[in-house]
């Protein structure tokens, strides 16, 4: 089946932010122009070529049909906002319920929404020989494309592809699980180093398409940059260039650096060393949460039902869930027990094994944790020096 | 508490001056290069194009646009431009929209259409300023240039 490749999308990802200027834009459709038909007209109501998608007065990105060897393809191309950034990590963030299912977040739903006319208008007249949709974005474009990349799934009856680079988590585990069986996991490229720090926000109960698997593609990242470099495009262009990966998302699978497997998050999570708070140790902290949701969940058969208004509830819901896991068995209470003390130990609270759980407790160190891990990330933000 | 405010609202004053020169902003954090300084030669049927006017558009937060005159030799220099830059939380990619047309015997010449992607000045040629030949009867071509692409009718020394 028709995909892009590594370097095309990651080009298309770091090309898209041309098209807010009237010249640029001009520049990304003259470069793509053998490849997608684009009419350079915002207005534009013809049955082929480029929908611009606005928001307000703002480019948020483009839509075109694919010509010549991708004739049967079409584009979705989105490029993130300068603004957004501090909703992703507000605890009183909104959810929404997006148009396939599930809750996502509110800043992620608003901006899909003010462009879905244009977009039902482009998928109203796309030409019948379509089979096959490329939605590609990074930052909150990646978040974008994927709302995007699940709404085209369930409306058209084309194969849909999503390619997204340093993504933040868009939705719970209801639109996630949802747009993961709706596009497929073959079909999904979610790219991101593992020092970016956007892709690590907004905290659980936020969860990625798709949170581990095929699509999951990690790229390995040195300490050697500021972390929010490696959200730059351009080191994910760079990360994609060698010779034979920039060509193959197999090879990209193979060159995954190793993440922690389930014994290294079990040691972790039984060990009493010291613990300071940085970009590797919060998205480790991460993965040990998902394990004892996961272990919970297997050992109790208690199922986490997250609904409601916002991330704060959410933390209530989660809290109340921890503790009736903690109260259902030993085998049970020694994971939440370990995952509290772990935690605490990050953000310089003493747990005691001895503690009495309560759901404040649980509740106290969640919110005390989303809170060190935003502050961390927004550090990195500020540290960068351009 | 008073003094340390004092000498830290200073030097930021002075960092968000504009440093002739040495305004590069990859020494000064709260500087984005948006136009890195460039040499252009302009010919007309392979003769220089003495006097022709130069209008620059720069787009970045906002619009800037300037005028420039060919010498005898139809050779202009552009200076660099700046503009301040104050750190925010996970700035956007940078793209900084720069347009050069040439108004030479009556008629209109887009000669450099081009996104800077990057904040430092000379960005582009490691660090040397930009030096272009530009014949004004050529066609114009778009390529993927400096990490961004370029729509132009000039040869850069490199690729001539």
């Amino acid at each position: 089946m028709a995909q892009l490749t590594p370097e095309l999308s990651a080009n298309i990802a770091n090309d898209i932010y041309l098209i807010t200027n009237q010249n640029t834009r001009k520049l990304f459709f003259d470069l793509y122009a053998d490849q997608f038909a684009f009419k350079d007209d915002a207005n534009l109501q013809g049955k082929t070529g480029a929908f611009i998608l606005l928001k307000k007065e703002q480019s948020l990105g483009l839509a075109a049909t694919g010509i010549k060897q991708r004739k049967g393809e079409a584009l979705i191309a989105l490029k993130g906002t300068s603004n957004g950034y501090d909703g992703l990590t507000d605890l009183n963030a909104g959810l929404k319920q997006f148009n396939t299912g599930g809750f996502v977040h509110q800043g992620f739903y608003y901006a899909f929404q003010s462009f879905l006319p244009e977009l039902d208008q482009f998928l109203a007249n796309l030409p019948p020989d379509i089979h096959t949709v490329h939605c590609v974005g990074h930052s909150l474009g990646g978040a974008l494309a994927t709302l995007a990349a699940d709404y085209l799934k369930a409306k058209s009856g084309c194969a849909v592809n999503l390619y997204t680079f340093g993504s933040p988590r868009v939705g719970l585990s209801l639109f996630s699980e949802g747009a993961l069986r709706r596009l497929g996991e073959k079909n999904i490229f979610r790219v991101y180093h593992r020092t970016d720090p956007v892709p690590m926000v907004p905290t659980w109960p936020f969860i990625h398409v798709p949170n581990g698997g095929l699509g999951d593609l990690l790229l390995n990242s040195s300490v050697a940059l500021n972390p929010i470099e490696y959200h730059k495009m351009e080191n994910y262009i760079g990360s994609l260039s060698g010779s034979e990966v920039k060509h193959s998302w197999e090879l990209v699978r193979k060159k995954r650096p190793p993440a922690p497997i389930t014994r290294s998050i079990e040691s972790w999570l039984k060990s009493d060393g010291p613990l300071s708070l940085t970009l590797n140790t919060a998205w480790v902290a991460a993965e040990a949460v998902m394990w004892v949701l996961k272990k919970v969940v297997e050992l109790t058969g208690i199922a986490l039902v997250v609904g409601g208004g916002t991330t704060f509830t959410l933390l209530d819901q989660m809290a109340i869930f921890l503790k009736k896991a903690y109260d259902f068995g030993k085998k049970v209470s020694y994971w939440v027990t370990r995952l509290l003390v772990r935690l605490g130990k990050l953000i310089g609270i003493t747990v005691s094994e001895s503690v009495n759980i309560t759901a404040a407790l649980i509740r106290g160190i969640f919110i005390r944790m989303h809170s060190a891990v935003s502050e961390l990330v927004m550090r990195a933000g500020r540290n960068v020096e351009h | 508490m008073q003094k340390v405010i004092i000498i830290f609202t200073v030097v930021l004053i002075i960092l968000a001056l504009p440093w002739p020169g040495a305004a590069m902003s990859n020494l000064n954090p709260l500087k984005a290069c948006t136009f890195s300084e460039m040499q252009i030669s302009l010919f007309f049927d392979g003769k220089p194009a003495t006097g022709a006017k130069i209008t620059r558009t720069i787009e970045w937060r906002k619009e800037h646009v300037d005028e420039f005159t060919a010498d005898g030799n139809g050779q202009v220099t552009l200076p660099a431009e700046f503009e301040n830059y104050y750190l925010k939380f996970f700035p956007m990619e940078f793209v900084s929209a720069q347009f050069l047309t040439v108004q030479y015997e009556g008629k209109e010449y887009e000669i450099w259409n081009y996104a800077k992607r990057k904040t430092e000045l000379n960005s582009e040629m490691g660090g040397e300023p930009l030096k272009l030949s530009c014949e004004l009867t050529s066609e114009s071509i778009t390529t993927r240039a400096f990490g961004s692409i370029l729509g132009t009718r000039c040869t850069l020394p490199q690729e001539s």
